[in-house]
């Protein structure tokens, strides 16, 4: 199993960007095959968008998330210590509703089902939440051991993590 | 994210371009919002510049096109949409709901 790496960031939707960013440079590392890595961005842009705005209400905290491989896998937690939340409960939109009365609610949720394999949620022991995504046949090659992410001022990055 | 208005003679012309998600899309929906309640619903929305969208951006577009074409009034047209845009579009299952041009001259032509 290669070694998983972190970022700390608060929870803050100015720091989007940099989580995608943070994302899609880890992904590459690893070896992920590049035509998938947009959607993976996408579906953790989601899942962060979701927890600074549903999960800490804009009230502020912070979101760790995990990047790592597990055999053909690509696997993403993010931690946060938001109220317990579980998004998989969230009911898929009804994309065949007319315009007028289709609700814009879910659709990050959606997303986030319609491109990544698995989502899993857990209340953390610290009673916060962990959202793992999992995308699998992401290909092989990567080269974790020896890439580095290198954090902004705002963050702290861990590298050489146990995914388990 | 960037955005510049352009009121044509029957269309107002916006282009947007960069990232729209959850932490730039009030800017795009405050642009939009202020056309429509300046009483002109015929909007062209020149995509060709925009690099990323997410639910957030993707729910100020539906919420924009619901005013427009409230009444039969206008319509909000998408043109020069990125194929990762598309795809975008594809997942979120908002394809149908759109008119989608494949230039701006086409996309404000149809008005």
């Amino acid at each position: 199993m290669k070694p998983s790496i972190s970022l700390h960031i608060a929870a803050e939707l100015k720091n989007l960007a940099a989580i995608c960013l943070f994302v899609e440079e880890v992904a590459t590392a690893l070896g992920v095959d590049p035509a998938i890595i947009p959607d993976v961005v996408l579906a953790v842009d989601e899942a962060a968008s979701n927890i600074i705005i549903h999960g800490y209400q804009g009230q502020g905290g912070a979101v760790e998330i995990e990047v790592g491989q597990e055999g053909d896998a690509l696997v993403i937690r993010l931690r946060d210590e938001a109220a317990p939340f579980d998004p998989t409960t969230v009911p898929a939109p009804d994309l065949t509703v007319p315009l007028e009365q289709r609700a814009v609610g879910g659709l990050g949720i959606h997303l986030i089902r319609q491109v990544m394999d698995e989502m899993a949620h857990r209340v953390t022991p610290q009673g916060g939440n962990e959202l793992t995504l999992v995308k699998r046949g992401i290909g092989r090659g990567g080269t974790t051991d020896t890439k580095d992410h290198k954090g902004q001022e705002s963050e702290t990055v861990r590298k050489g993590e146990q995914t388990n | 994210m960037e955005i510049t208005t352009r009121q044509l003679r029957r269309v107002d012309l916006v282009t947007v371009s960069g990232r729209v998600d959850s932490a730039t899309a009030p800017d795009l929906d405050k642009v939009l919002r202020s056309i429509v309640d300046e009483g002109r619903f015929r909007i062209c929305l020149d995509l060709e510049g925009l690099e990323y969208i997410s639910s957030g951006g993707l729910k100020v577009l539906i919420s924009i096109l619901k005013a427009c074409r409230r009444w039969n009034r206008g319509d909000l047209r998408l043109a020069s949409m990125p194929p990762r845009i598309a795809q975008v579009f594809d997942l979120a299952g908002l394809t149908p709901l759109f008119k989608i041009y494949p230039d701006v001259v086409e996309a404000v032509g149809s008005f």
